[in-house]
């Protein structure tokens, strides 16, 4: 069984992906490419590593945060490390890229 | 359906990376 940990003023935030984002894998990165009607705005691109990679799966509009860091001790050898707190950094940032977008 | 504590994987801190393209 695994334990909720997360912040609870941030463990039921539940977050998706904006449709506008365009994934690509390229050459073992994770490219990240904001497109506005049929052009990607090439002013800025973003990478992910692995981590940032597996988060974004998991921000499908229905997993809240708490579900997620959950998934992330579950998969992960998180020993030692606060892994809740680099996850809400995480998403933090990704908002502030407007890559995401928060659903409730 | 969890990994055993010997099978997980090695945790790294997640990443956002900005490359300005101008």
């Amino acid at each position: 069984m695994y334990t909720m940990r997360m912040d609870p003023t941030r463990g039921r935030d539940i977050y998706r992906k904006k449709e506008h984002v365009v994934v690509r894998e390229i050459a073992g990165e994770t490219l990240l490419v904001p497109v506005r009607g049929r052009l990607a705005d090439m002013q800025r691109v973003f990478t992910l590593n692995g981590m940032g990679r597996y988060i974004w799966e998991n921000l499908d509009g229905q997993r809240d945060l708490s579900d997620i860091a959950d998934n992330i001790r579950g998969d992960f050898e998180t020993t030692g490390v606060d892994s809740e707190t680099d996850l809400i950094q995480f998403i933090d940032d990704l908002q502030k890229a407007e890559l995401i977008e928060k659903v409730s | 359906s969890r990994p055993s504590k010997n099978d997980k994987r090695q945790y790294e801190k997640p990443r956002l990376s900005i490359i300005e393209l101008v």
